[in-house]
């Protein structure tokens, strides 16, 4: 990044703490938190304990349900591939999937898995699920075909077609979908949380609504946000690991930076 | 003594593009033999359906009609009506792209063939590191596709079907998108790899000159349908250099009476 990038950055985040003070000043202290005293908060609920326990929680929750919907999002286009006629007949199914509002179906798996976690894991699974797949299915649709062609004239099975020729290209359609998921997946979590739970940060925020207590709204919001910024950042990370043979502009176009 | 590759009255036509209208035959009645360690060339116009020969012969498309064989053995025709690409690894094709996997460096690009069938042991990988060196590629093993030039891509292909020896390799115009220079270059290196290596060699082209330099034999085939409408015998002598030739009588009077059947 270039130097002035970043002063520029440091502009426009001095320019939003800015109005945040005024809104504070404007509206009252009671109504929004001016940004110290937020900050301050956080300060106290990370060190008693308690927030951090909360957003592990939550990021647990947001794991073990983007494995579990994650993974066959993935993998079931490669199968889908080389069963076109299921795929047909499955297609609408899958997009009235995609445009189903998972959200409103927390409180369905709150009553079937209860206010515990399961109920969590399932509703991130839901969404990260249709995500995967049809991130993973633009790819399959848009492979090269003259590369499987190749990959058999030099003597590639089915299987080996698939592991060395569709499954890496398929990465980064892939990762394209990881990196749209992951906010979707920890923000599912905690909105069933703020529906029903007894932990994690959707709870928190709710316990502070509850409390009229804007400091800790203000406070665990402020800790959301870092968990999901902190969480897109490992998994640009991890893409940038993994994809790394391809050419900067390629990267930076996936991006939607160039 | 049966021919390497046979490929005997072969017709393809591809599937209407409407319902009740017949989809004219691209080939038609196609025959041709290539003997073990020939390098032949076929010559025929853009929109000849040299590619779909070759594809048909790769086994990547299947033939409407008509036979193909190696070593007198069919591998496609009434009695095998399943395609099978890489069949024993018998019929090695450079395609006209390079259809390098942008995710893998140049060498493994190159050895891929080889992890397909197993293991790769030293004296593999030393062979491939040879042919590289050969065609100047030595140095370059660990860059990605998209650092390289067209041109070494394009001997990177060649390369990944040398590596694993197939018996007979298909060419379509595989020197097609380079510029002159490294036209005559990669021209160079391929009859310095064949001379090497002894293949049996099936060249598609439609530059002329292309064709008598690099060819034993020289098919002409004509348009809609393709078919053979002759066959050369090149008598120049080996090694051939793509600028001196041009002056040759014989090379004249070859290419002369080509340009007058593909014309």
């Amino acid at each position: 990044m270039k130097l002035s990038t970043a002063a520029d950055r440091l502009l426009v985040a001095g320019l939003l703490l800015a109005l945040w003070q005024i809104a504070s000043q404007w509206f009252g202290a009671y109504w929004v938190t001016p940004p110290l005293d937020s900050l301050r908060r956080l300060v106290v609920m990370v060190g008693s304990g308690g927030l951090l326990m909360h957003a592990g929680y939550s990021l647990a929750a947001a794991g073990l349900g983007f494995l579990i919907g994650g993974l066959p999002g993935a993998l079931l286009p490669l199968w889908l591939r080389r069963h076109p006629l299921l795929l047909r007949i499955l297609d609408p199914f899958l997009i009235a999937g995609y445009g189903l509002p998972k959200l409103a179906l927390a409180p369905l798996f709150i009553l079937w898995f209860g206010i515990g976690m399961a109920s969590k894991v399932a509703l991130a699974a839901s969404v990260v699920f249709f995500i995967l797949f049809f991130s993973t299915m633009a790819g399959v649709r848009s492979l090269d075909e003259r590369l499987l062609r190749m990959a058999r004239v030099l003597g590639a099975s089915h299987g080996q077609v698939s592991r060395l020729v569709v499954w890496p290209a398929l990465l980064p359609n892939l990762f394209s979908g990881i990196r749209i998921a992951t906010p979707y997946a920890i923000g599912g979590v905690i909105i069933s949380e703020l529906v029903s739970a007894n932990r994690g940060l959707g709870y928190l925020v709710q316990y502070g609504a509850m409390s009229f207590s804007t400091p800790d709204i203000f406070a665990t919001v402020i800790a959301i946000t870092v968990v999901i910024a902190a969480s897109s950042w490992l998994v640009a990370k991890l893409e940038g690991q993994v994809l790394r043979w391809r050419p900067a502009d390629a990267v930076l176009a996936a991006q939607g930076l160039s | 003594m049966a021919a390497l590759l046979e490929v005997a009255g072969i017709g393809k036509r591809f599937a209407p593009s409407s319902p009740g209208v017949e989809a004219p035959w691209v080939i038609r009645d196609l025959s041709f033999a290539i003997g073990a360690g020939e390098f032949v060339t076929m010559l025929g116009p853009s929109g000849a359906g040299k590619s779909t020969i070759l594809n048909l012969i790769a086994q990547v498309d299947p033939p409407t009609e008509g036979r193909v064989l190696l070593s007198g053995q069919e591998v496609y025709g009434p009695a095998r009506t399943t395609l099978r690409p890489g069949l024993d690894r018998s019929v090695g094709y450079v395609t006209q792209d390079d259809n390098l996997l942008p995710w893998r460096t140049l060498e493994q690009n190159v050895l891929l063939p080889l992890e397909l069938r197993g293991r790769i042991v030293d004296a593999e990988r030393r062979a491939a590191a040879d042919l590289l060196a050969a065609v100047g590629l030595a140095g370059y093993e660990h860059y990605y596709p998209h650092q390289l030039s067209g041109g070494m891509r394009k001997r990177a292909s060649l390369i990944r079907t040398l590596v694993y020896d197939p018996p007979i390799i298909l060419m379509d115009e595989p020197f097609g998108a380079v510029d002159a220079e490294t036209r005559a270059q990669l021209q160079a290196d391929l009859q310095t790899l064949w001379a090497l290596k002894k293949k049996t060699i099936l060249f598609v082209t439609h530059d002329i000159a292309e064709a008598i330099t690099l060819g034993d034999r020289v098919l002409v085939l004509k348009r809609s349908p393709a078919a053979v409408v002759a066959d050369h015998r090149v008598a120049l002598a080996r090694p051939r250099v793509a600028d001196l030739i041009l002056t040759d009588p014989d090379f004249v009077r070859l290419h002369q009476a080509i340009r007058a059947e593909v014309c």
